[in-house]
Parts: C-alpha cells; structure tokens; sequence
C-alpha cells in the first residue's frame, strides 16, 4: 500500500502543487477579500477529487494496472490504495479549509462550529462523489465515466431546483441538526460498500 | 529438468477468436521464443500464464506448482516486461527504483538496480514521459531484473526498438539466463532476435500450438528447397512439410531433414530456413 500511495503521490506531485496553488489563490481572493469562506471550503474539497480521478486516469493511460498485477501486490491493495489516496486528498481539502477559516478569523466573523460544519459537510459530499464515482472507474474506464461525472456534479444544483420549483418544505433545523451528525458515518458505510463493490468489479475485469 | 513454466491444455475462446487446447513446457535454463502472426494468440497466451485473463480450461505451472494468480506471494520470483512502459508518465527513473523497492521490500535489490540503470544510461532525474521508447524498455527490463526473479516473460520487449539497443537487451538476457535456474519466455515478432539467443521456439497459428521444437533443429536441421515444377513431380509428399507455389510455375517446399533430402535430390537448390521463412510456410502455404 505505501508503494501504491508514493507512485500516485510522486506521480502527482506537480499536479497536486497546481491544485494547492488555485486553492491559495482561492481562499485569499474569494475567502478573505470577499469573505466568502465556504465557497473556498467547497472548492477545495471538489478539486480534492480530482486527485484521485486523475491517478486512476494516468493509470489507466499507461497500463498500470496490468504492470502491477505482475508484482507482488494484491488487487485489494490495487484498489485499496485508490480509495486511501481519495481519503487522504479529501482531508486535506478539509484541513485546507479549516486552516484558511482560522486565518480569516483575525478578518473576518468567523464561527469555529460553522467552519468545522463547511469543512465537513463538504468533506462528506467530496467522499460521497468519490464513493459513486471509483466503482463506475473501474467498471468503465475514465473516457466512458466522464459524462457520469457531468451529470454527478449538476445533479444536485437540480435536485434543489426542482425541490424550489415544487414548493416542497425545507427539512427542521433538527432534522438538519441530526442528518448532520449521520452523515460521517452514513458516508463511511458507504464509501466501504464502495470500496468493497469497486474490488469485485476489478477482479470480474481483471481476475 | 524442473520446468519453469509447465502449460497444459490451455483453452480461451473470445468472439472471432480461440486459443485451443495449447501445452507446452519452459524449462529451467532455457529461452523460450513465442512466434504467431498478429492475433494468433502470444498475448492472450501470457496473459493466461499471468492470471491476468481465466481460461476456460487449463493449468498453469510456475516455477514448479501450480499458479494461483489470486496469490501476491506466486508472483514474487517472477519479472515480467510488456511492450509498452507500465509505469506512469511523470515517474522518474529513481522513483521507479524507490517504488519497487516498497513493493519488493528484501528481494528488491537498489544496487542491482543503479547498476542497470548506469549500464543504460537511464537518466536518473527524468520523467517517463520523456524518454524515448528504447529508453522506456530499457527502463522497464531494469524494473523486472532488480528483485531477482527465477523466471522473466517478455512480450514484444524489442518491438519498435533499433539493433543497438535491441542487441544491448539481449545480451542483458543472455547475462540473466547464464545462471541456470532462470528461465524466460520470449514473444516477439522480431525473429532474428530468437535465431540469436533462443533454445526453443513455441509457433502458434490461429490459437493453435504448430509446433514447440528446439531452436538448433528448426534452423539447421530444416531447409527450403526451391525446386521447378518438372523437379517438384519427382518429390514425394512425405518428404516435405509445407509447400508455396512460385509465379513462375515452381515450387518452394519446406524441409524437415535437409540432409536426407539434399542426398536424395541433389539436383534441387536448398537454402537455409529461417524462423521466418518456416513461420510464413505455415502460415501462406499449403499441405502436401
């Protein structure tokens, strides 16, 4: 696993310093300047996805996958190490983000509870797309996922559209409250049951 | 003689194409040449001895017990090249060498490594993507010769490259098969490189075996008589195996034993046949 994650890592590497650059730009312009700190929380948490499509992507490319089911490394671990670099991307997207809200605390009215809830909430919703997303990866390849991916990103600006359109009641405050406090764990069950379904799809494919 | 690798009825059948009840034997020590025109079935034949496709039907020996590609462990003394450089693009040459050395850990052997790496003057500091393609194989054979493997499979390793760097990697392979429990099975198009370094050669047609035959018997030992049509009507059927009819009205006859033939008929020009002559009688010619 520590091969899989420094290959991505240092495959990444300047990829990763570009990111971490458009998210400075981010924070300093939209964040402080316009004091718009969620809007950076949410942006470094999408572009935190990018990480790990862009490493199955190069792999993909470059045959990879059928390079390392030569050595000794288990198709477990090949999967494994994708659902981990997502995990690590997607926490520093949230630690980004709760960095940046500390600095613009000295500028800025910042609640604490509220910067962790940005930070997380985003964080959750950056696994929830990793979640769906990685099983269809493996399944179909970057080239073919890629419209999915499209519609994966509008189709939750829809859905609130739609729930305007109709009238329909926003959900309490407490059942906002308590769905907040569900939602790690309900994504963490999920992003496992991803992981587990992205193993059987990757050994039907490549056994 | 320990088999390196021990090929038995191997069955796998896509749509427009199978590969049918194919066996043969590597043994230990040797170089075993695959040869087949394209799609006749080397890659999805050493895609099957990788566990990276399951035949229908078949076994698999590796290094002598059966292959079970679900195990990490089986594939630890084993180094495999393909004909493209599966590492990605912005990975440099040192970072190949620290990533190997995570997945092989004790086996891995960095010296070894720096060594080859120094032998080709591999660029330790430059991204894959841009080397050229010797430089990728090079690269690439480096990678599966450094953890010490007993067994090397190399398919098309020496496509596309020029003689210098292609003769650079066969003496690189006639270096690792001089201990004599390593082993290598060797698909390649370039024929000229099996005359050079091969003990075997393994020929298959349309996902069939032709034939699994030593490499000194098929090049000395066979021959092509080209033969014209009046000398042709004093040739038995079963002293040639495969024959092509010429423009002019002759014929070329492929040759099992060129000795005999050539007492029996010293009148008929004989020429030596090479892998490719032999490959192309199979292929392009007909039966007696």
């Amino acid at each position: 696993m520590r091969a899989l994650l420094y290959k991505d890592l240092r495959n990444l590497r300047r990829y990763i310093a570009q990111l971490m650059a458009i998210c400075l730009a981010f924070g300093l312009i939209f964040g402080i300047s316009n004091g718009n700190l969620y809007f950076v929380a949410g942006y470094a948490a999408m572009l935190s996805i990018m990480i790990q499509l862009n490493s199955m992507a190069y792999d993909e490319q470059c045959g990879w996958y059928r390079t390392a089911l030569t050595m000794p490394i288990s198709r477990r671990a090949l999967v494994g190490s994708k659902y981990l670099l997502g995990l690590l991307a997607v926490a520093g997207g949230a630690a980004y983000s709760l960095v940046l809200s500390a600095v613009g605390s000295f500028f800025l009215p910042v609640s604490p509870l509220e910067a962790l809830a940005a930070a997380g909430g985003c964080s959750c919703i950056a696994l929830l797309f990793l979640a769906i997303l990685t099983p269809l990866l493996f399944r179909y390849g970057t080239e073919k996922t890629r419209l999915l991916m499209a519609l994966l990103f509008v189709l939750p600006i829809l859905l609130l559209f739609v729930i305007e359109r109709l009238g329909l009641p926003m959900p309490s405050e407490t059942v906002l409250a308590g769905l907040l406090l569900a939602l790690p764990f309900l994504i963490a069950g999920l992003y496992a049951l991803s992981f587990l379904i992205s193993v059987r799809i990757f050994r039907a494919k490549l056994p | 003689m320990e088999n390196a690798i021990k090929v038995e009825h191997l069955s796998k059948e896509y749509p427009g194409f199978a590969l049918r009840d194919l066996s043969f034997l590597v043994p230990r020590g040797s170089i075993v040449g695959l040869i087949g025109e394209n799609g006749a079935g080397k890659t999805t034949t050493l895609h099957a001895i990788l566990g990276l496709i399951r035949p229908e039907q078949g076994r698999i020996e590796l290094l002598g017990r059966p292959y079970d590609p679900k195990n990490p462990a089986h594939r630890r003394r084993i180094g495999v090249v393909f004909d493209e450089c599966g590492f990605p693009p912005h990975l440099t040459c040192a970072a190949v060498g620290r990533m190997m050395g995570l997945v092989y850990r004790e086996l891995w052997d960095a010296g070894a490594f720096a060594e080859y790496c120094r032998r080709f003057a591999l660029p330790q500091n430059k991204e894959i993507r841009d080397l050229s393609r010797g430089m990728k194989m090079k690269l690439s054979i480096a990678a599966a010769l450094s953890h010490r493997p007993e067994l090397l499979i190399l398919d098309e390793p020496t496509g596309g490259l020029d003689p210098i760097v292609r003769e650079e990697i066969l003496d690189l392979f006639s270096e690792f098969i001089q201990d004599e429990r390593n082993s290598i099975l060797f698909s390649t198009h370039i024929t000229t490189d099996l005359e050079k370094i091969a003990d075997q050669i393994v020929f298959l047609h349309g996902g069939q075996l032709v034939f699994s035959q030593s490499k000194d018997d098929l090049i000395y030992r066979h021959a092509v008589a080209r033969c014209t049509s009046a000398q042709f009507a004093g040739i038995a059927g079963g002293e040639y195996l495969r024959r092509r009819s010429l423009p002019g009205g002759g014929q070329e006859l492929l040759i099992a034993d060129r000795d005999a033939f050539a007492r029996r008929h010293p009148q008929v020009v004989l020429d030596r046949a090479g892998i490719d002559e032999i490959m192309l009688f199979y292929v392009k010619g007909e039966e007696k």
